[in-house]
């Protein structure tokens, strides 16, 4: 989460390994039986490593598999396949009780501050859930340690009685932060955390999530996406393209030399404050929409919207691998990985407004 | 959830100014059930239905008190004696009924019994099997649509078909089936198993409804990630959040089952005669009304007032949950 991050070492043990972790929805079909044989691949073989004490960045369009996998991490989901190894020991099959322990090392703080608490609840009782729920705290000790976590995440513990509805967007987010922090876990998967924010509060809840880290130890998973968020964010940044990971590597790695296209089309997706500057940008769009995630495209899954695409592209699955002279925890999976400073050709008959893809582009024509 | 979710917004004090801002008063906020029932002092009509309630409930705990007063026991009749003998007559020799005077203040009825002691007794049948019956539909309708709302699955299949099961069966056939069956015994028991049976279905696809809706919030899912049990989350998570609309549907639920138990003991099933029942006086009173106004009147009007008392507050009590709405005369007092 520090801004001045330098690259993690590489000898830090994992504190999450996911291992080929696979996650498919049946689609329920219409009938009185509501069979179907459709599934949603929601996500894809992913096999990953976030590091005790770094912030992963996740990030990817919506529909991308990004909320999937931190459920599928948090096992709020029951994986379709793979595995999940928190500290070295694997999580993706104990039923919900064996389960109970780990939930205590990770938590998950979630994108909407207001479907996040429940209405009918007190702050108060809201944040000791976690004390009620692992028995840890009770009476005059849980209202004290719940008072404590009110101001270290800047709220007036004063307020223990009041409802979710009294408060505004920011300060029901960290209501949900000092919930996850309750039980001092290792782990934060923070999903689309500041997503739902206005723009002034956003700054401020990124900074109380980067002091935490630092107070704490914390180690985050980062899912957003919001590019210039990640980028503020993360040591390492993982980028998922319909339920897959295309490429991961250091921040820096990542922003100077995308290997994969899609990677570097969300890059040039970064609004630039200066519109000078933005008009000199060269900008790399893609058309064409997600594909359905229910029937994803053979070969690589980008292969109908990339501008490099070749028949090979269509028949072979590119492995996720170290490309180039990258360095080792510099991974794409693109059988034509961008050289250094090499620019995507243009698609031509894109039209501006794709939607997400070409923000930079709608700016520009104001 | 949806209309119960911004309700708490109103006549909120204002939050303060992001973080640290300090206040020092207005820490205790108010609960959605405590705004509610502000609302609800407010309106008029809850006012006026709550206080007709509660007479009607004061005619049930004091007949007693009332046959004391009148000397007349709720099952005692006055014939009248011969001639030169003069005695108290609730019957005319050709078997008419008397009219309201200083001995019957409503009149008597066919068997010269005193229709104002028997129309106060008659509030007791009424309102125990209204609020018992309607209790024990809101309570199994509540635990069971939870139940299939929250586990899903085959429960949920299971416990739906039911419910519909239930609903679409003809409900008086089925009372009178169990009443020939029973050979007439059961009473006010039949009366409130037979009621509650045939209004938990309506409750429970309620509450299965609210519950399918709450279970995907967040808040569900934040449960769950810290490790919350499938009966913390039903009790502690989901309960409060389909209350509301159960208290209403309790509300209106007394008085269909108070018409509900009329309509049995019109038809001669459950509470038996001589027990005092409003549903059992209107079914006498049809062969007397061209001659015995007072019969049919006054039990009528005490079964009238007493399920419009109720609708009304089913209303205000909703209104008071989900205060969008303007209803006619329900002006703030």
């Amino acid at each position: 989460m520090r801004v001045d991050a330098q690259p993690a070492a590489p000898s830090v043990p994992a504190l999450v390994r996911l291992e080929g972790v696979t996650k498919h929805f049946p689609v329920r079909g219409g009938g009185l039986w509501r069979r179907s044989h459709d599934v949603v691949h929601a996500v894809d073989n992913v096999t990953l490593d976030v590091r005790r004490g770094e912030t992963l960045g996740l990030v990817g369009e919506t529909g991308s598999g990004k909320s999937t996998l931190a459920r599928c991490v948090t096992r709020l989901v029951d994986l379709t396949a793979g595995n999940v190894l928190l500290d070295g020991e694997d999580i993706s099959r104990l039923g919900p009780r064996r389960l109970r322990p780990y939930r205590r090392r990770m938590q998950i703080i979630f994108q909407d501050p207001y479907g996040s608490l429940n209405p009918r609840r007190r702050v108060g009782s809201i944040i000791g859930d976690p004390f009620a729920i692992h028995k840890v705290a009770d009476g005059p000790e849980r209202k004290h340690r719940v008072q404590e976590l009110m101001e270290l995440v800047g709220l007036n513990p004063e307020h223990y009685n009041r409802f979710p509805a009294e408060f505004s967007g920011g300060q029901r987010q960290r209501i949900g932060v000092a919930r996850a922090l309750a039980l001092r876990p290792e782990l934060i998967v923070a999903d689309e955390p500041v997503s739902a924010l206005d723009v002034s509060v956003r700054a401020q809840v990124i900074n109380l999530l980067a002091e935490l880290q630092d107070e704490l130890e914390l180690t985050y998973v980062f899912i957003t996406h919001d590019l210039s968020v990640v980028r503020h964010v993360s040591d390492r940044v993982a980028v998922m393209y319909l339920g897959e990971i295309v490429e991961v590597a250091e921040r820096h790695d990542l922003y100077a030399k995308p290997r994969h296209p899609y990677s570097r089309v969300l890059q040039s997706a970064i609004p630039v404050p200066d519109p000078d500057e933005a008009d000199r940008r060269s900008r790399a769009t893609v058309g064409g929409e997600l594909p359905s995630p229910i029937s994803p495209p053979s070969g690589c899954r980008f292969h109908p919207r990339c501008p490099k695409a070749q028949p090979r592209c269509r028949q072979e699955a590119p492995a996720l691998e170290v490309k180039l002279a990258d360095p080792a925890g510099h991974k794409a999976a693109c059988h034509f990985p961008l050289a250094d400073g090499e620019e995507l050709p243009s698609m031509g008959t894109v039209p501006d407004e794709v939607g997400e893809l070409t923000v930079p582009a709608r700016r520009a024509a104001l | 959830m949806s209309v119960y979710d911004e309700l708490q917004v109103e006549a909120l004090p204002a939050a303060p100014a992001e973080p640290g801002g300090f206040q020092a008063q207005a820490i205790e906020g108010k609960s959605p059930w405590r705004l509610a029932f502000e609302r609800l002092l407010h309106d008029r009509v809850a006012i006026g239905s709550s206080v007709v309630i509660v007479l009607i409930a004061a005619m049930a705990v004091f007949a007693p008190l009332v046959a004391a007063l009148t000397g007349h026991g709720p099952d005692a009749q006055y014939h009248g004696c011969p001639p030169p003998l003069r005695c108290i007559a609730g019957v005319t020799p050709e078997g008419i009924p008397v009219g309201p005077s200083g001995h019957f203040w409503l009149g008597a009825d066919e068997l010269g019994r005193d229709l104002l002691v028997r129309v106060f007794y008659g509030a007791r049948i009424s309102l125990l099997v209204g609020i018992s019956a309607a209790a024990f539909a809101v309570g199994g309708g509540v635990v069971l649509g939870m139940l299939a709302g929250y586990l899903g699955r085959v429960v949920d299949t299971f416990l739906a078909r039911l419910f519909d099961v239930v609903l679409a069966m003809p409900y008086l056939i089925f009372a009178i089936a169990l009443w020939t069956a029973l050979s007439g015994r059961g009473g006010v028991l039949l009366d409130i198993g037979v009621i509650s049976f045939f209004s938990f279905g309506a409750v429970a696809r309620i509450v299965r409804g609210q519950v399918l809706s709450i279970k995907e919030k967040e808040y569900i899912e934040a449960a769950r990630s810290l490790g919350a049990g499938t009966l913390r989350i039903m009790f502690v998570d989901i309960f409060p959040n389909v209350l509301a609309p159960v208290i209403v549907y309790f509300t209106l639920l007394v008085p269909s089952a108070i018409v509900f138990e009329a309509t049995l003991a019109f038809l001669g099933i459950g509470v038996q005669p001589p027990t005092p029942d409003w549903g059992s006086m209107l079914s006498e009173s049809i062969n007397y009304y061209q001659v015995a106004w007072w019969y049919v009147v006054f039990p009528g009007l005490a079964l009238l007032s007493t399920t419009l008392a109720f609708n009304l507050l089913g209303d205000s009590v909703r209104d008071a949950f989900d205060p969008r709405y303007n209803r006619m005369f329900a002006k703030e007092t």
